[in-house]
Formats: C-alpha cells, sequence, structure tokens
C-alpha cells in the first residue's frame, strides 16, 4: 500500500521535530560564564576531567578564572566517569575531547600508541620546563625526554597513623615506626582480638587499600622496571623478600581471620573506611586522604599523623611512591591551539597552586610558594612537598604494558596473601610479563617496519 | 496456484517495494552499522594485533594460537563454565516451582507473582550494591542471621566476597535473585496445559506427583526449552554484578569470561586479543547452543 499524503507529511513533521530537537539541545551547552553572561563568538574547547565533588569545584574554579581572563576562548569542563576508557574510545572515534584529565600510568599507554599530542613545542618555547617540576612529576609528564602530559595534581604515598591508638597501646603518639620491624611490632600492640580469638582491631595490614600491592618491593629496594634492559623486576631477590614480609602478615594475623576482618571494612569515601573507624591503626595513602578525613570523621582532625613509609634498607623515605593526575591533549582534538592556551595558563604558578591547593595536595612544581604551604587545608602540604622531592622516588613503569603488568602483579599479590609460595608465584608472573613485554616489543617494531618480522 | 514469487509479481507495485523498503530502512541500516559490520570488524581484528590507536597489524592466527597458552583465559572459562551448569539448572528448578506455587488459587496470588517479578525490575547495577551490603561479612543480613545458627555447630559464616572457595556461589546465588521473568514465561506456559488432561489423569487415580511428572513436564518442555537455551547463552554474558561486586577476585575466582575480554579490551588496549576472544566465545556458544538443541529432541514434546 502506497503511503497518503498526511502520512508522508506526518512522517516528515516528526523528522522535523526531531532534527529540531536535536539542534535545541545543542544549543543548550553550559555557555555561560561564571557571571553570566553568554561566550558568544568564542572558540569552545572541551575539557573531560575525572574529578568530582570537592576536586571537581577545585578545577571548576580554575577554569572559570580562566574564562573571566581572556575573550577568544572558551572552556567547557565535564565530569566524566571511566575518563580512561571513554577518552581513548573517543580518540579511537576520531572525535576526542581538546583535553582531557587522564591518570599518570595512562601517559605511557597513550603516548606509545600515539594519542597524544606532543607539548614539545612549550618545552622548546621554554613555557615548559623539567627544571619546574619535581623530578619525578617530569618523568611522568615526559616519558621519553618531550613532555606529552602536564601533571595537575601529584601523590606521594605516606603511611598515617591514628595517634589516639598509639596512646592506648602505650606507644610514643609522635613517634611513627622507623623500620619495618617496628612496623611489625607496633601493629601487634595494637592489635586485639574479642573473646573467640576474631580480629577486633589491627595495627597494620599490607594489603589495606591494596592499591599498592604491585609496589611492595619498593621498599625492599627492588626496581620496578629497569629502563635498560627493557624488563620488569618481578622475580628479583628484592621482590621476593617484599612479598616474604607481606605474605608474613598474612601468616602472623591469619589468612582466613584477617579476611573475615576485613570483610567489615567500609567504602574508602565513607565514614566506614577501616582507618576512620579505628579497626586498622596505620595504613598507606596520599596526600589526598586528610581531606577526605576532614569530611568523613573530622573528630579524628588533629589526632593523626603522616610519615614516610619504612624501608629494608635504610630510613624511612629512602624510597617513596608517587602517582598523579595528568591534563593532555588527545590526538586528533579539534582546537589544540586553544587547548595549548590553556595548558599555559594551568601551568603558572599560582594557577597551579590554587589548584592543589584546593584539593588539599602538593604542587608538582619544583617552586611552591610559603603562602601555599602555609595555607594549605592538608596540614601535612609541607610533608608531602618534601617527600616528593626525595630522590628515591618510584612510579610506574613508562611502558604501555605497565598496566597490564600492575594487574598480574595484583593477582599474584592475592595469591601470596593466601599462601601461594612466593619465588613460584613471581617466577610466573615473571615469565607471563617477559612474554607480554617480548609480544609487545615485537609488534612495535613490526609496526615500524611496515609489518615486517 | 501462484506461487510466492509470482504473487510478488503480480500484485506489488515497484512503488509498495519501494515504501515496504523505506519502511524496514531504519533496521536494516542499524542492523548493518551496528551489527554486521562491527561482526566483520572484529573477526578482521582478531586476525590482528590492534590497540584503538594505532592501525591494525595483521598477524594471522597468533592471536588464536596464544588462547591456549594463556592461564587466565582457562581459569575465566572454567569460571563462567562452572557458573553456567550450577546457575542455568538450578534458575530453572526455582522457576518452575515458583511458577506451580503461584499457579495455585491460593489468596494473594496476584501480590506473590508481583513481589517475584519485581526484583528484575531493579538495575543490575543497584541490586549488586544491595548483595554488596547484603553480603558483608561483618554486618551484612545474610551472615547476621547465619552467624546464631552456625555457632550452635561451632562454625562462621563466611566472608562471602572476600573467600575464593565462597565469592562464586555468592555470586551463583545472587542470580537466583532475577527468575522473575522466567518465572513468568513458565507460568504463562502452566496456563495452557489444557485442565481435561489433569482430569483425565484424576480419573485414573494419578495422585499429584504423577500429574506434574506425567502432564504439566511433558507439556511446559517447550517451554523450559526455551528459557534452558537462553540461560545457557545468558551465563556467557554475565558481567555487571561480578564486576562491581568482586572486580573479579579474589584471586580470579569470580573472573568471568566477558571481565577478561572487558580487562583485555579496554585496560590493556589489546584489542585485537579481546576479539579473538569474542569469536572464541561466539563458538562456544554456538556448540553448547546445539548440544541443547541435539538433546532436546528426547525430552521436547510438541
Amino acid at each position: 500500500m502506497a503511503l497518503k499524503r498526511w502520512q508522508i507529511l506526518g512522517v516528515l513533521t516528526l523528522f522535523g521535530i526531531a532534527c529540531a530537537l536535536v539542534l535545541w539541545g545543542r544549543g543548550q551547552n553550559d555557555l555561560v560564564l561564571p557571571d553570566g553572561s553568554a561566550a558568544q563568538g568564542r572558540v569552545v574547547i572541551t575539557y573531560w576531567e575525572k574529578w568530582t565533588r570537592h576536586e571537581y569545584d577545585a578545577i571548576r574554579a580554575v577554569v572559570d578564572k580562566f574564562n573571566m581572563g581572556q575573550r577568544e576562548v572558551f572552556v567547557q569542563l565535564l565530569s566524566i566517569s571511566q575518563i580512561q576508557n571513554k577518552t581513548l574510545l573517543a580518540v579511537a572515534g576520531g572525535d576526542p575531547p581538546d583535553l582531557a584529565g587522564l591518570y599518570a600510568d595512562q601517559v605511557p599507554q597513550f603516548y606509545e600508541y600515539g594519542a597524544l599530542e606532543s607539548l614539545g613545542d612549550l618545552q622548546t618555547e621554554g613555557v615548559l620546563t623539567k627544571d619546574t617540576y619535581k623530578p619525578f612529576a617530569w618523568r611522568i609528564m615526559a616519558p621519553q625526554q618531550i613532555p606529552y602530559a602536564i601533571v595537575t595534581t601529584p601523590a606521594v604515598i605516606g603511611l598515617f597513623w591514628n595517634k589516639d591508638r598509639f596512646t592506648q597501646a602505650g606507644l610514643d603518639p609522635e613517634t611513627p615506626p622507623q623500620t619495618l620491624e617496628e612496623l611489625q611490632t607496633f601493629s601487634d600492640r595494637m592489635t586485639e582480638r574479642d573473646a573467640q580469638g576474631n580480629l577486633t582491631r589491627v595495627g597494620f595490614l599490607p594489603n589495606e587499600p591494596g592499591w599498592y600491592d604491585s609496589m611492595w618491593g619498593v621498599y625492599f629496594g627492588n626496581l620496578l622496571f629497569d629502563a635498560q634492559t627493557g624488563r620488569f623486576g618481578i622475580n628479583t631477590p628484592e621482590n621476593r623478600a617484599a612479598y616474604i614480609w607481606y605474605q608474613n602478615y598474612a601468616k602472623h594475623y591469619g589468612a582466613q581471620e584477617v579476611q573475615t576482618f576485613s570483610g567489615g571494612f567500609g567504602q574508602f569515601a565513607t565514614p566506614d573506611n577501616p582507618f576512620f573507624t579505628g579497626k586498622t591503626a596505620m595504613v598507606i595513602q596520599g596526600p589526598w586522604f586528610p581531606t577526605f578525613i576532614a569530611r568523613f570523621k573530622p573528630e579524628l582532625v588533629g589526632h593523626y599523623g603522616v610519615a614516610a613509609f619504612p624501608t629494608s634498607y635504610g630510613k624511612p623515605g629512602d624510597a617513596v611512591l608517587g602517582d598523579a593526575d595528568v591534563l593532555v591533549i588527545p590526538h586528533g582534538a579539534k582546537h589544540p591551539r586553544e587547548a595549548r592556551q590553556f595548558i599555559r595558563f594551568m601551568i603558572q604558578p599560582e594557577n597551579m597552586e590554587a589548584l592543589c591547593r584546593a584539593q588539599g595536595k602538593p604542587s608538582p612544581l619544583s617552586y611552591v610558594s610559603d603562602d601555599f604551604l602555609s595555607n594549605n587545608p592538608n596540614p601535612f602540604v609541607r610533608f608531602f612537598d618534601e617527600l616528593g622531592r626525595k630522590p628515591g622516588m618510584h612510579i610506574m613503569a613508562p611502558t604501555a604494558t605497565a598496566v597490564a603488568v600492575r594487574e598480574e602483579m595484583k593477582q599474584a599479590s592475592q595469591s601470596m596473601w593466601r599462601g601461594a609460595d612466593v619465588g613460584t608465584t613471581l617466577s610466573q608472573v615473571q615469565t607471563r610479563v617477559d612474554r607480554l613485554v617480548a609480544e609487545h616489543n615485537l609488534r612495535q617494531a613490526q609496526r615500524k617496519t611496515g609489518g615486517q618480522p | 496456484m501462484a506461487t510466492p514469487k509470482q504473487f510478488c509479481r503480480d500484485n506489488i507495485t515497484w512503488r509498495q517495494q519501494v515504501t515496504a523498503m523505506l519502511f524496514a530502512s531504519p533496521m536494516i541500516i542499524g542492523f548493518c552499522v551496528f551489527m554486521a559490520i562491527p561482526l566483520g570488524m572484529s573477526l578482521y581484528y582478531s586476525f590482528c594485533d590492534y590497540t584503538m590507536l594505532q592501525k591494525p597489524l595483521w598477524v594471522g592466527g597468533d592471536n588464536y594460537a596464544n588462547v591456549w597458552s594463556d592461564i587466565v583465559f582457562w581459569k575465566a572459562l572454567k569460571n563462567t563454565l562452572f557458573y553456567g551448569l550450577i546457575s542455568v539448572p538450578c534458575s530453572l528448578a526455582i522457576s518452575l516451582l515458583l511458577a506451580v506455587l503461584l499457579n495455585q488459587p491460593v489468596p494473594g496470588r496476584g501480590l506473590f507473582r508481583t513481589l517475584i517479578f519485581l526484583p528484575t525490575l531493579v538495575p543490575a547495577v543497584a541490586s549488586a550494591m544491595l548483595w554488596l551490603v547484603l553480603l558483608n561479612s561483618k554486618t551484612g543480613l545474610i551472615n547476621t542471621l547465619l552467624n546464631p545458627l552456625l555457632a550452635l555447630l561451632g562454625l562462621t559464616a563466611p566472608g562471602w566476597l572476600q573467600s575464593t572457595t565462597w565469592a562464586m556461589p555468592a555470586i551463583i546465588f545472587m542470580s537466583f535473585w532475577s527468575v522473575g521473568h522466567t518465572v513468568v514465561i513458565l507460568l504463562a506456559g502452566l496456563q495452557d496445559v489444557p485442565v481435561e488432561l489433569y482430569e483425565s489423569a484424576a480419573l485414573d487415580g494419578c495422585n499429584g506427583w504423577q500429574r506434574f511428572w506425567n502432564i504439566t513436564l511433558p507439556t511446559l518442555s517447550p517451554v523450559i526449552f526455551f528459557n534452558l537455551v537462553m540461560g545457557v547463552i545468558g551465563s556467557w554474558q554475565v558481567f555487571s554484578v561480578p564486576y562491581i561486586l568482586t572486580g573479579g577476585g579474589p584471586e580470579r575466582s569470580t573472573l568471568f569470561y566477558n571481565m577478561y575480554l572487558y580487562q583485555t579490551a579496554f585496560t590493556e588496549l589489546r584489542m585485537g586479543y579481546a576479539s579473538a576472544l569474542a569469536w572464541i566465545q561466539l563458538l562456544i556458544i554456538v556448540v553448547l547452543t546445539t548440544l541443547v538443541f541435539r538433546t532436546a529432541r528426547k525430552w521436547v514434546h510438541y
């Protein structure tokens, strides 16, 4: 049956309404400046950022300042979950945002696969220089000496301790453990069990929160990745020592008992976080932690301290874990020039400090103003700033395979916690990782030679 | 009598054919853009080293060959098979039991039907979060109820999601939460069983069990068969609940096939290998479904 005229008109009308709605939706973008005026006539660039809550508010303030300070560019800031996957798909699909706030471990992946715009021109101009940044931040930004990202907020990992729990256990609340042996002794003194022998409070558990379970070796002198040989340090004497130490906690407190005990831990960003409830007295965390304590357990403010984590071979602080949030221009961005304009603004010390201060984190810059250190919501920002300058800073390996290796080590550490033989497990992981790296290197080499083996 | 071809030629005008194609075109275009082309592309990528960010590099059958020595692949395969072997028949049995009960003329039957169907309306993420609370080893409702009972035997309830032994059974148990769809389909099937058969059986002196075994089950077998096939396919699509509850842990004891595929593709950026995994998964589903169809000749009565 052929369509009647009124039916055709009806279909066309519906199609017209749909188009109008789409166009109207496009016009409803948040293109209003903080003072309420419209940002008409400007080049609009999109900026995807992972942050939420107070961390989003901090970057929002910096973006607003940029938008108000000039008339050519409008940065449209969007808070995006699962940003690494969405940015990846957007780049692959040829429609990435102009700016993306990724995690540090994505930089080598994206860089190696050609998904990032080089910021080498800013380096040539002298705007973005190695000396301006703390060395570990620069290593994250420039995997091969040329910057492909800027560190927005750095993370340096330390040992937080609950002073009240120290006092209750008869320990000096102002003196954190200086050695790994002391850490174990202090932990034992603060560990309590009920009448049935079930754990009710523990001093320290190396697998809580479990975010750094793949990297314990650094505190025993292990090199996570040897840039000379291109090999990950997994089945090394130092790493074996690290995971024997790690496993000993499970044996000491009982893997089954710890499992039942830690099953009652609440989520990180809730008042039920085990450090907030006093179920654990010491934990490794980053500079963001004081902000979360102030938010979820304000009674704990002033009753905790933070120190460098002890090492097996030297003083606390001889080995430090570093991480960061970064800002990149994805390859294929529609407005790379305007995105660079924002990055130029972002890396100015006053703006960098404004962002880090509002998030309660240290600055990635080597020069830090007194005002930043003195008027910071994080009472330990000075400590973190100093810790971030230590020569023994370790970051994730600057290779695309590092993410897969971390996952392998995470799974292996769980097995070892439950009693798997350390030597055998690490040997198996080393074999699997070596194979993965070899295959990756082969494929990358084949790409360079046009597919020839 | 005219053949269909002649009928088309004689009775449908060119204009009518164009109109029909125009109406069908959204589906055809959608199928090509979102199904056929991606399917073809993924088959091609499965023979390539592909990161999504670089051009695919042809590696022949290497991805398929590497699967054999990939211990994580075998672990994910074993987990998924185990889940399917336990979850699918148990879900069917529970659904059948509930459907038979809900088919009885009891007061409040409509309310019970609604209550059993209701969980299927809850989004997977929300129900996973709910179960996360229920299964908490210290404060969860399940252990709070179990512990006093187990204490009589000198036992304690397990840390469900932290235990390599209990995490998978917990996820299987959770899958029973959403049997509502199957119950509704079985209930519809039960209401189609001819009453005369039950009447004849009653005259012949059959008891309740004999009526169920000799009348209800055979009559319901096509519906059970349909649900079995859907259940087998569904068991290979499990992702969101374990992803939220355990992330595949502890020690990959709840790493499902789809989770490994996702991790390979989007975390490790090994899209070529992930595509090979996807095609192997399709092959496994086809084999399993074929097996179910083969056995159907023996127990499905149309």
